[in-house]
């Protein structure tokens, strides 16, 4: 139950946020029942589920779904294996993981409040933390030293 | 024109008239300051900064205000000028672009805390929230109610000892208001947040509040000071590559700001910047209060100038 809600919260997350085009219902029904079972399905193994929809709607929903990136599919035998392209729970991660960048670096909206412990730096700069990684180290071995 | 509508067109005028010059003596100052600037503290920077805007206020509304209900007669219509319209105009520029700032930054700063709130982990230690996102972000997000948030990925560098004096540096900036003194400085309506004197002001106050935040957190205990030194550079290390990354105020690239305050940490406790005006305080709100009572009459002499002036 809380792996389905799970689902559609990712699915919704991702319409509402327009990273993905958006699904339709029969779409999200899919989804839902692909991303709840442990191994890969072909067309024949969701209409297991689906029995009253026909063979070849089934076979085109799982195709949309795939061309919008939501599924992966390798061949198997005749047939194509479909899987989710990662976990709901990994889904809704690195989608507002996602949002998280954009909200700060994208220019207009990178106004917001906040004191951070540290800004920006510059790959060039990996020399000079070097420096002062040694320095701390330095230090840390002083202040064991004087503790023994 | 009659009084009511008079003491508006006057009250914006002047305004943007002390605005302008208040900001002007700011720029002037702090170019002649240019060799002392580094012993400025956080508290006088930021009183630099805003002094424009709340000095212009203050002006309107402890000098000019107070005046113009003393002296002006009651029911007499005035002649207005074109340069106290003109005035009046030119103060709604800067009063927009200070509404426009703020409410960029609350729009900004909600979506950040809404989506930081669906990424935290439910079972978030001490006071802070650690949030499953990519940046290594570490910070005190918002201004009236701040949420301290932190990135697995950052906290997971970090040893114990370090990850709590990273806590205690937050703590700092939330003890010391910094985040609503930084939405003062965003929503402060003045022409110096427009040049390169009102950035430079901003970008000091930033560091200077982070150096604050750092002696605050660790005081004299060594062994706090080196792991604070130790979890900024595993931070910084993980910023790496995130140039891009510019929050608020568009603040430059910071490794000198790493660089002086790791070297801060480790030579020890640093005495607090000077305060010179505090100490001046008292002597200078008993001067001000005498100045704007006998500045009141030669203001309003000033005002009624400026209304007829072009007219």
């Amino acid at each position: 139950m809380i792996r389905i809600r799970l689902c559609r919260l990712a699915i919704a997350a991702e319409v509402a946020l327009n990273r993905r085009a958006p699904l339709g219902p029969l779409e999200m029904k899919v989804l839902e029942f692909v991303w709840t079972q442990e191994c890969e399905l072909t067309v024949r193994d969701v209409q297991a589920a689906f029995p009253d929809l026909a063979y070849t709607t089934l076979m085109t929903t799982l195709d949309r779904l795939f061309q919008k990136r939501f599924l992966t599919r390798r061949l198997r035998g005749r047939a194509f294996a479909y899987a989710g392209r990662r976990s709901p729970g990994d889904a809704l991660g690195e989608l507002i993981s996602g949002q998280v960048t954009d909200l700060l670096t994208d220019p207009k909206a990178s106004s917001a409040i906040l004191s951070t412990l540290v800004r920006a730096v510059a790959s060039k700069d990996v020399a000079l933390l070097d420096e002062l990684d040694e320095l701390v180290q330095a230090e840390a071995a002083r202040l064991r030293g004087e503790s023994k | 024109m009659s009084r009511g509508p008079l003491t508006g067109l006057v009250l914006l005028a002047v305004f943007s008239l002390a605005n302008a010059l208040l900001s002007a003596a700011v720029v002037i100052y702090w170019r002649a300051m240019r060799h002392r600037r580094a012993t400025w503290g956080a508290d006088g920077l930021l009183a630099l900064r805003l002094l424009p805007s709340v000095g212009s206020l203050a002006i309107v509304f402890g000098v000019v205000l107070p005046g113009f209900l003393a002296y002006e007669p009651i029911g007499m219509a005035e002649v207005v000028g074109p340069a106290i319209w003109i005035l009046a105009l030119l103060s709604i520029v800067p009063l927009a672009d200070g509404l426009q700032r703020t409410f960029r930054a609350a729009k900004a700063t909600r979506a950040l805390l809404d989506y930081c709130g669906s990424a935290r982990d439910r079972s978030a230690h001490q006071d802070i929230e650690i949030v499953e996102v990519m940046d290594p972000i570490v910070a005190v997000v918002g201004s009236i109610h701040p949420r301290m948030v932190a990135s697995r990925r950052a906290v997971s560098e970090c040893t114990d000892i370090e990850f709590r004096q990273i806590v205690n540096h937050e703590r700092a900036h939330l003890e010391r208001r910094d985040n609503l003194r930084l939405l003062a400085i965003i929503m402060s309506p003045d022409i110096l947040g427009w040049t390169a004197t009102g950035a430079e002001i901003a970008r000091r106050w930033r560091l200077a509040s982070e150096f604050e935040a750092d002696e605050r957190a660790t005081g004299a205990d060594r062994a706090k000071r080196v792991a604070l030194a130790a979890a900024l550079i595993k931070v910084a290390r993980l910023a790496i590559g995130a140039e891009r990354v510019r929050p608020t105020l568009s603040m430059p690239v910071a490794l000198d700001d790493i660089d002086g305050r790791v070297r801060a940490l480790l030579s020890g406790p640093q005495s607090a910047p000077s305060h010179k005006a505090v100490g001046w305080a008292p002597a200078v709100v008993a001067l001000a209060a005498v100045a704007i009572v006998a500045a009141m009459h030669p203001v309003h002499r000033f005002v009624e100038l400026l209304v007829a002036l072009g007219g």
